[in-house]
């Protein structure tokens, strides 16, 4: 067995990264990367935690099927802010009308996977593995985009959670993304004299995995470094909404106008579970997503950089076509995902409408299989190899 | 204490203890000895009761019962979790708990039933160091299994095949050493095996298929206790579950394939007596080999519960434990899929490794927690300040036998192998800081448990 010394713990850490660790040129190394590198894309992903009831977000306002299955939770065809002359949204995204009508935001229905799970914990996995019904994966899509995309350049940076835990969706093989509230508390943390001489490596030889233990710890301070500095460039003056998941947002634009190389975001907004007296629940939930979202791609713009964003919003399942006797709705299948950007090639909607009078044991049947729209942002937007990232090639789209 | 010796507790116990640290004698036989010895008996679990659970009205129930029904539930479950993590770290049992703890991974299982979820975690320790072929025919009976791998769907007229593949995948033979024809044929067999209300497995008769199936080369009206024999009288099953358990002891340091064949054909042999693995694994001396120790990484119930058996202490808020091992990534009852975690280094990502390395000063020291745990859309968990332990130092001191600045002794207690000078150092500036005798411990204490060392056994 090899023992790893400081010395070469220093040598491998330099082979493994292009730029090697804790050095003053650190920035340096970054600029030889982007000459590989050019394109600006960046991928958002938002989480709706809980599984979001579609049919009450995208509303099927003209449809008998939606209003007899729903009859006291239906949104009432007078108050559906109207898209086309089927589908409108709930009241409380009328701040998200503008984006759509400026062909800033593309709506897929039905999307969803072969032999739907309407346990959370299992759906929510197969949506950030990518993997199918029947399979159980150990990492997620963009943990693997990273693995392909990152060779030979400093990890955890490229894939930021904004969250104190790291989901599953951004754990590769090879490479995690780095989860952090705001820079400014990894950073707090991560300055303490405790960690500072931590990441200076072990000092004598090694076990391999304890190696891994303090190269995972140096990556993490000099990617918070690197990010921290970064991030001060740009000060949001834009006027977000005061709710957490509006501060997720706030700082991803923060990190993304200062113009740091990080490609995916990760950020969730969770309480979708609405079994029980969906109407208020909903409504505060859709407010706070709609709002947060409109400052962020408001902020985006404003500072020219709507283009280079991709933001797509999904959530692990749709709920049941007929409300339960709670004022509620229980677990569901198919449900629509949305996408925004500056560089949307087909707005509005993408496919037809939801079909209500087809239905596999009261739930929607899907008609968009997920794993075709990850496939096509991950080789149109982030020109990855998607058959390799999702093992498996699937169709693209033309939304991008 | 010989290094060796720390070694096996580490990794066949939950750590040294300061019960073990008086015992200084002793070879590794007769350590290996004891581990048995003490892990002769074993207290089951005992949260909830049928009566309890009072799920039999159920289709009377209102709304509001209902809704109180499935909270206390899910309480029960946490009451289970704290349980279990306290017989872990009082360490009576600690190798029985130990392979309980492997068995739950192996067996991974979800359910939002209690009673279900005790029962077969009893299985899984009543057979820990026992059986293998009885505990794979019992568990496969337990209404958890069933009902996790959708074998109460399994009827003649429409077989679910869930409970056939994972057991064959996942739980005996592994991934590609059956067929499709194979998984098709047990799950025929398997056809009528459900529970019942009163937690029971129950034979169904209606909707078993009593026709003749052909499994293996054998053919015949084949039921699911035959397939599950047919599946022990094969050797690779004996292959697969040592390949496991060497993997859960070493870390991933495997052995040569010649003695793992050596392993596995003694374990075949010994018609699957566990004990008799474990024996030949913790009396061979490439378990000792430097390679092997202190190179797995812990998991994080091993982490949190090796803390407490280290300090024989315990949160003075008990559901502290929970919110740690929903931070680190690892709850107990609910593994992640039925693959069970992935282990080694999959624990660690930025975010974990930063929580485990920050983590003492807010157990042992006075230090408000502010990391936040995902929501999760069932459980409601709640974050948590207060991580502390319920300390008394002055009693650890005295039971350890601990006399005032010797430092290298608590390292050699707290580390799977010492670690370097200058963190040594540091460490020791930390403890001189200390205003008293106990402060210094204290202090050297959560120096030595914040090092990237204290994360590996």
């Amino acid at each position: 067995m090899k023992n790893y010394s400081r010395r070469s713990f220093v040598k491998r850490s330099a082979l493994i990264s292009s730029s090697s660790l804790f050095i003053p040129n650190f920035l340096k190394s970054f600029e030889t990367f982007n000459l590989k590198h050019k394109r600006e894309q960046k991928l958002v992903v938002i989480q709706l935690s809980g599984g979001n009831d579609g049919l009450n977000t995208v509303v099927p306002y003209e449809n008998d099927i939606y209003y007899n299955a729903r009859p006291t939770l239906a949104i009432p065809k007078s108050k559906v802010v109207r898209l086309s002359d089927t589908l409108g949204f709930h009241p409380a995204l009328d701040k998200l009308k503008p984006l759509f009508d400026e062909g800033l935001m593309t709506v897929i229905n039905s999307v969803g996977y072969p032999n739907p799970d309407r346990s959370h914990f299992r759906s929510m996995d197969i949506w950030q593995t990518g993997s199918g019904a029947d399979e159980t994966w150990e990492t997620g899509w963009l943990g693997r985009y990273l693995d392909s995309y990152c060779q030979g350049c400093q990890k955890a940076m490229h894939g930021i959670e904004v969250d104190d835990t790291l989901s599953l969706a951004m754990k590769g093989e090879q490479i995690k993304g780095l989860a952090m509230k705001s820079p400014k508390k990894l950073k707090k943390i991560l300055s303490k004299e405790h960690f500072k001489r931590l990441a200076e490596g072990p000092q004598e030889e090694v076990k391999p995995n304890l190696h891994y233990l303090y190269k995972t710890l140096a990556e993490t301070v000099s990617s918070t470094d690197y990010i921290y500095n970064t991030s001060q460039v740009y000060r949001s003056k834009m006027d977000y909404p005061q709710n957490p998941f509006a501060r997720q947002l706030k700082t991803v634009a923060e990190l993304i106008i200062s113009g740091l190389e990080t490609k995916v975001y990760y950020v969730s907004l969770s309480g979708f579970d609405t079994h029980v007296r969906q109407p208020q629940q909903h409504e505060r939930l859709l407010q706070g997503y709609a709002s947060g979202v409109r400052s962020f791609v408001e902020d985006l713009k404003q500072q020219g950089k709507l283009g280079e964003v991709l933001i797509m919003t999904f959530s692990e399942f749709g709920r049941r076509v007929k409300q339960n006797a709670s004022e509620g709705t229980d677990h569901g299948t198919a449900n629509n995902l949305f996408l925004m950007g500056g560089q949307l090639k087909q707005a509005g909607f993408y496919n037809q409408d939801p079909d209500l009078s087809r239905l596999d044991e009261g739930d929607l049947i899907h008609e968009v299989d997920f794993r075709n729209v990850y496939a096509t942002v991950l080789s149109k937007w982030l020109e990855a190899d998607d058959g390799k990232v999702l093992k498996k090639g699937f169709q693209q789209m033309h939304f991008i | 204490m010989e290094i060796q010796v720390k070694h096996l507790l580490n990794r066949a116990a939950f750590g040294t203890s300061p019960a073990y640290w008086k015992v200084q004698s002793g070879d590794l036989d007769q350590w290996v000895d004891r581990l048995f010895r003490d892990s002769a008996g074993h207290q089951p679990l005992e949260v909830i009761s049928l009566e309890d659970l009072g799920l039999s009205d159920i289709r009377t129930m209102d709304k509001a019962a209902i809704k109180a029904k499935f909270k206390s539930m899910r309480e029960k479950i946490k009451d289970l979790n704290l349980q279990w993590i306290s017989a872990m770290h009082t360490g009576k049992t600690a190798l029985r708990e130990k392979m309980t703890l492997f068995w739950h991974d192996h067996f991974a299982c979800r359910t939002l039933n209690p009673l279900f979820a005790q029962n077969l975690n009893n299985t899984l320790r009543a057979h820990a160091l026992g059986n293998f072929g009885e505990l794979l025919h019992a568990v496969s009976k337990e209404p958890a299994m069933l009902q996790f791998l959708n074998n109460q769907q399994n009827r003649k007229s429409s077989p679910n095949e869930n409970f056939a593949r994972e057991l064959m995948e996942l739980f005996t033979l592994g991934r590609g050493k059956y067929t499709e024809s194979d998984i098709k044929e047990a799950a025929r067999a398997f056809t009528g095996w459900g529970f019942n209300l009163q937690a029971r497995y129950v034979f169904r008769q209606r909707v078993h298929d009593f026709g003749t199936k052909t499994f293996r080369g054998k053919s015949g009206k084949l039921r699911g206790e035959d397939i599950i024999d047919a599946i022990l009288e094969d050797a690779q099953t004996a292959q697969f579950i040592t390949a496991k358990v060497c993997d859960y002891f070493t870390g991933g340091n495997l052995p040569s394939a010649e003695t793992m064949n050596e392993l596995a054909g003694k374990f075949y042999q010994s018609q699957y007596d566990i004990s008799t693995l474990l024996q030949d694994i913790f009396t061979s001396s490439w378990f000792y080999d430097p390679e092997v120790m202190g190179n797995k990484v812990k998991a994080p119930v091993d982490l949190i519960v090796g803390l407490m058996h280290q300090l024989d202490s315990t949160f003075q808020q008990p559901e502290a434990a929970l919110f740690v091992q929903k931070a680190l990534g690892q709850v107990l009852f609910f593994p992640p899929n039925v693959g069970g975690w992935p282990s080694g280094q999959a624990w660690i990502d930025s975010s974990s490794l930063t929580f485990r390395l920050s983590m003492a000063p807010l157990v042992l020291g006075g230090q408000e927690n502010d990391f936040q745990v995902k929501k999760d859309p069932e459980e409601g968990n709640r974050n948590r300040r207060d991580l502390r332990f319920a300390l008394a130092w002055d009693q650890l001191t005295a039971r350890l036998g601990w006399t005032s600045n010797d430092i290298a002794a608590l390292e050699e207690y707290l580390l799977p192998a010492s670690t370097s000078k200058d963190n040594r150092q540091r460490i020791m500036k930390y403890a001189q800081q200390g205003k008293d005798d106990y402060e210094f411990f204290r202090h050297a204490v959560i120096g030595f448990a914040s090092l990237p060392e204290y994360q590996m056994c």
